[in-house]
């Protein structure tokens, strides 16, 4: 075989190059600060802000010896690969994750708990019902990051055309079903309200009714209570009943978001993450709380919090880093640069929205329970939503659905 | 050993590595990771050990007050779904192949666009068709809603409550889609083997006076007996291995319930089995997996026996 010189040479500078590069030390910069790794999945206008933050966070004194230094990884594919990299022991210091993962990172005892840091002090700084989120087994194994939760959108248009108040969403559901049938006409495909059959997309009823579908030790279902299964009654009663739901969680329905653009739902659940959206479209819309049911008004709670995990080194650098982020001056600028709402109580007074929608957002959040705590919440969609379904299409009575799943997710979740 | 030995090794080498990491060693982990329970921690050397607990739960019973329960009633229910699927599918698709195969085999004009035209769904991604046929039965806005509204007014049940949206309809309406996606691949082979059917032995058999349905029962189908076997055989595998298509059209459901159980109505059993995957029950998902793998190779020997005695 023929020696090519320019092969060779290539292959010696390759080798030298990684011997000469070589650190054992990554975790330090050149000017001798700690490296801290930040996972999280922002997008675009978040990631250029956090990187704001966090050079401002840099430059005070008792942070000097400290670098943070974020990683992004896509949303949809972030639990996987922080299992893989916990697995394999090259995890972060530090997380942003969906709330619903918070719950397994703790049982799987990767988190650290932060009543050890402090957190227990400051606490109540943050909005319940993302704080609720981190409460696992009697310990904060997170911190609230950026939270969000459904409220009522209506199309204003569909309203006058029924002869209703555009000004005036209903407030109860007794309102909700009689301004409902003034507004649906099956004849013509236009009905009052589009909804999903998920777990999480059925909490602002479940919530709205004060049924907990997970005891807090996370040892019991109480899907069975009387609480929930009238709660599940009335959700089955807008689509059997009074005929006013559109059937939108069917497979081949319409979906919600995309009935209330073609103006074929008048009423419909959804976040904030649908504003600019909405508003594109030209839509002439407004926005209430989620009728009340006996327990008021309330909603679901979605978003992420951030946690640390115990293989990192520098457990009290990153909490000071994270409470520093979510602190209310923080918070303010951050919720007012990006219209998200905050998690730290304290930020309230101190944003001032350009979208006024956005304060019903802040009105609903106050509201707002933590959701259910379970280690896999996909499990517990699984399992529940089918016997969910049962009930809308009149196959199980809601006490027999419920009583079901309560067997099925103390069974296939709770052992988890 | 030998120099040539070595080499020939030394060449199979990048493909031994990657099959053992990426093959070998899944293929292994999943049957260790079989008799686990859940994590303790993301380490794997922390799992919980039940033995053969998880294969009991799915393939065993248990006493209740009303009698004896199977103990995973889902994946049995899961199993009785992808017979019916491929009961369903396999028949259909063969007959759709070989109907559309003799129609291409005829003197017909611009067949040669036909035969594309059949052909061309069949290198879509499952995905793609899944959603595309999603589409078309969706109810209100799909287009089976609006051609049937034409005729039959919006208070029709394509319009109301769509194909996908019946258990008794949803299983039928993925099979037509599936069918429809694969009849060019076996219209293909079915084809080829037509055309190599001497035009002599027709001949024979009409100086015999045998009639066209005659024909076709003592000749042509004796002699796509070859082809028909490997149509039923892919599509058993087919069959126990339908997933994409489930996922993208119904999600398992629409959900029926039979005695207390709500089950879904398209719900195959590699789709059970991804669902438990998801929701975290790696160790059940594994064991699943390896009785779906013993299903499987007792389906292949006895097909392969039926094979084997038809060649002596």
């Amino acid at each position: 075989m023929q020696r090519n010189p320019l092969l060779i040479a290539f292959a010696v500078f390759y080798v030298l190059l990684a011997v000469l590069t070589w650190s054992q030390d990554v975790t330090r910069t050149p000017d001798g600060r700690t490296v801290l790794t930040f996972w999280h999945t922002y997008g675009d206008e978040e990631t250029a802000m956090l990187k704001e933050i966090i050079a401002e966070w840099e430059k005070l004194p008792a942070n000097a010896a400290w670098t943070i230094r974020p990683i992004r990884l896509p949303f949809d594919g972030h639990k996987p690969k922080i299992r893989t990299a916990l697995t394999v022991g090259l995890g972060p210091d530090m997380a942003r994750v969906d709330w619903s993962f918070v719950c397994e990172l703790a049982r799987r005892n990767a988190c650290v708990d932060l009543g050890t840091l402090g957190f227990d002090k400051i606490k109540d700084q943050y909005v319940t019902g993302p704080l609720q989120t981190n409460f696992i087994d009697g310990k904060y194994q997170g911190i609230p990051e950026q939270t969000n939760c459904v409220a009522l959108f209506y199309n204003k248009t569909m309203f006058r055309d029924a002869g209703l108040d555009p000004d005036q969403p209903p407030k109860t559901w007794d309102e909700f079903i009689e301004m409902g049938k003034k507004l649906t006409n099956a004849e013509k495909g236009i009905y009052a309200f589009g909804m999903d059959n998920t777990v999480w997309w059925s909490l602002p009823f479940f919530n709205g009714f004060g049924a907990r579908l997970i005891s807090e030790d996370g040892k019991k279902c109480l899907l069975a209570s009387p609480e929930a299964v009238k709660a599940m009654e009335l959700k089955a009663s807008l689509f059997a009943t009074h005929k006013i739901e559109a059937g939108a969680w069917r497979a081949g329905g319409t979906p919600p978001e995309q009935g209330f653009q073609n103006q074929k739902y008048a009423m419909i659940f959804t976040g904030p993450w649908n504003l600019p959206r909405f508003s594109a479209s030209k839509l002439e819309f407004g926005i209430g709380l989620i009728p009340a049911g006996p327990n008021g008004t309330s909603s679901n709670v979605g978003g992420n919090n951030a946690v640390i995990f115990k293989a990192g080194k520098h457990h009290q650098a990153c909490y000071d880093f994270l409470t520093y982020f979510t602190s209310a001056p923080v918070q303010a600028k951050w919720c007012m640069k990006l219209n998200q709402i905050p998690v730290n109580k304290g930020a309230y007074d101190l944003v001032q929205f350009e979208d006024k929608n956005l304060n019903v957002f802040l009105e609903q959040m106050k509201s707002t329970l933590g959701n259910p705590v379970v280690t896999s919440f996909e499990m517990l969609e699984n399992v529940v939503n089918p016997e969910m379904e049962t009930v809308l299409t009149g196959q199980k009575t809601a006490a027999d659905a419920m009583r079901d799943a309560v067997r099925k997710v103390e069974e296939k979740v709770l052992t988890l | 050993m030998k120099k040539e030995t070595f080499s020939s090794l030394l060449f199979l080498l990048p493909f031994m590595v990657l099959f053992g990491i990426f093959l070998l060693f899944p293929i292994v982990y999943s049957f260790f990771l079989s008799f686990f329970g859940s994590q303790r921690d993301f380490s794997l050397s922390n799992l919980e050990f039940v033995g053969l607990q998880n294969y009991f739960t799915i393939l065993g019973v248990h006493q209740t007050p009303t009698g004896w329960k199977l103990n995973d009633p889902q994946f049995w229910w899961s199993l009785a779904v992808t017979v019916m699927y491929g009961g369903i599918s396999i028949p259909l698709g063969i007959g759709a192949a070989l109907g559309l195969a003799l129609l291409l085999n005829n003197k017909l004009r611009g067949k040669e666009f036909f035969r594309s035209a059949f052909f061309l769904p069949n290198v879509l991604d499952m995905l793609v068709v899944g959603v595309i046929w999603y589409l078309i039965y969706a109810p209100k806005y799909g287009a089976l809603a609006q051609i049937s509204t034409v005729f039959l007014g919006s208070e029709n049940f394509f319009n109301t409550t769509g194909l996908l949206g019946s258990p008794l309809t949803a299983l039928p309406a993925v099979v037509i889609a599936m069918v429809l996606k694969g009849a060019g691949f076996g219209m293909i082979l079915f084809l080829a083997a037509l055309q190599n059917i001497p035009e002599c032995i027709y001949e024979a058999a009409d100086i015999d006076g045998a009639s066209k349905w005659e024909q076709f029962w003592q000749i042509t189908l004796p002699l796509l007996k070859p082809i028909l076997v490997f149509m039923v055989i892919t599509g058993v595998i087919g069959s126990l291995n339908a997933f994409t298509e489930i996922y993208a059209m119904t999600a398992g459901g629409p959900q029926v319930v039979i005695g207390d159980e709500t089950l879904g109505s398209t719900s195959v059993s590699g789709y059970y089995l991804y669902k438990q995957f998801e929701g975290g029950r790696y160790g059940y998902a594994a064991a699943i997996s390896y009785v779906l793998l013993t299903i499987t190779l007792i389906i292949t020997f006895v097909q392969q026996k039926l094979f084997a005695g038809d060649k002596r």
